[in-house]
């Protein structure tokens, strides 16, 4: 496991839950798990720390005002380490537009820290900007998150387009290591979804799905991973069981 | 030619840098006998022809590698040809901006042997072109690379 990005263009697909509650399942087996927001608006940060402030974060780091290993934190409840965002990445975009190497800051920024870690995940913003940019070349693959819906096609095919375009406009080839089915109620319609992503887009969907459960809500509330908030709740054992599925 | 996002350009290369160029043409399928090469004319009128070889890890895959000046302008197509050198199957010519890879889809059919092949002589750009529209007669001054890089 290496560095693995949390993405989907489309926004509400629990991208920033399962990066939480994946990072929480992966260490309570025993990993060194290392998370990154990347997100301006800073959900992860919030979901472990609530209104915490931060001196320095991912921000400092990019711009290069600050070390990353001084800028990651532990949190006990979720036993990773984290790299806090803050609203100041939302104008990342203009501050490096023309900083030379700008798509490659995170990658080489990760670079003395890698090794510490079994996995590092990066929960990225749904918007296509320079840090979603800096996200994927930092990583080897990246996992898409989707609700069974219609507009969650469209999510895909943005995803694979900005695969593409990455790999012909900045020669990197970032693999999907597969999909995440979240928030999921029918299994007839997840059966179609399923069905489609795999005739369209040739891409593994992994078989556990997670449901919509208010568990994952309360935890967010407690600033608790769902393992530990209600571990007997359907979604605690989904995410259990598609962690080591995302592991193997 | 597409648009181009400057997400997906690489800030470490200014246009007409020399970068490798992966080609790769998907969903191929040759006979025995038969070679696919690609066509290339560049920004210069140069035309540029070179094998491509499958590739083991996905059937019906075909790669080569070419060396092109950064966000120009180049015109390729694919050509399958049998052993003894004649032409059976040309692509669309296509137009795009060199960069890091040009990947095609194409699967031959009989219509494609009406299509002409592109040379050096075919109607090109001769100057190159760039997102910003610089184009690049002769290497940058100071001025110009400040400039750009907003210093």
């Amino acid at each position: 496991m290496a560095v693995v990005s949390i993405i989907n263009q489309k926004g509400g697909v629990a991208k920033t839950t399962t990066a939480l509650n994946v990072a929480a399942s992966w260490a309570e087996q025993g990993k060194k798990v290392l998370l990154i927001d990347l997100d301006p608006q800073s959900s992860a940060t919030k979901a472990i720390f609530s209104d915490r402030e931060f001196e320095k974060t991912i921000f400092d780091v990019v711009i290069g005002q600050a070390d990353i290993q001084d800028v990651i934190v532990h949190s006990e409840e979720f036993n990773i380490d984290v790299i806090p965002a803050e609203i100041m990445l939302s104008g990342i975009d203009m501050q490096l537009a023309a900083h030379f190497g700008r798509e490659q800051i995170l990658r080489k920024k990760l670079e003395p820290i890698h090794r510490k870690y079994d996995a590092i995940l990066i929960d990225c913003s749904p918007s296509l900007g320079l840090m979603t940019i800096n996200a994927l070349l930092a990583s080897k693959d990246i996992i898409i998150p989707i609700c069974p819906e219609y507009f969650s096609m469209k999510g895909i095919e943005l995803i694979l387009a900005t695969l593409r375009n990455i790999r012909s406009g900045l020669g990197y080839k970032i693999g999907v290591r597969g999909v995440v089915i979240t928030r999921f109620r029918d299994r007839r319609v997840v059966n179609e979804v399923i069905q489609q992503v795999k005739e369209r887009y040739d891409l593994k969907v992994y078989r556990n799905f997670i449901p919509d459960n208010i568990a994952v809500e309360e935890a967010h509330h407690h600033h608790l991973p769902v393992l530990k908030h209600a571990p007997r709740s359907r979604a605690a054992k989904a995410y259990k069981q598609l962690s080591k599925e995302l592991w193997g | 030619m597409t648009k181009n996002n400057p997400l997906f350009v690489d800030s470490t290369k200014l246009p007409g840098d020399l970068v490798p160029c992966h080609v790769e043409l998907l969903k191929v399928c040759l006979r025995d006998g038969e070679s696919v090469s690609i066509h290339l004319v560049n920004h210069e009128g140069r035309l540029i022809q070179k094998p491509l070889q499958a590739q083991e890890m996905e059937e019906g895959c075909y790669e080569a590698r070419l060396h092109l000046n950064h966000q120009t302008q180049v015109y390729y197509q694919f050509v399958i040809e049998d052993e003894n050198n004649n032409i059976l199957f040309k692509s669309q010519v296509y137009c795009e901006r060199a960069q890091y890879a040009l990947t095609e889809q194409w699967e031959p059919s009989e219509e494609d042997q009406k299509l002409p092949v592109i040379d050096s002589n075919s109607p090109v750009s001769t100057k190159p072109t760039s997102p910003s529209g610089w184009q690049r007669e002769r290497p940058p001054s100071y001025r110009e690379l400040m400039e750009k890089w907003g210093f």
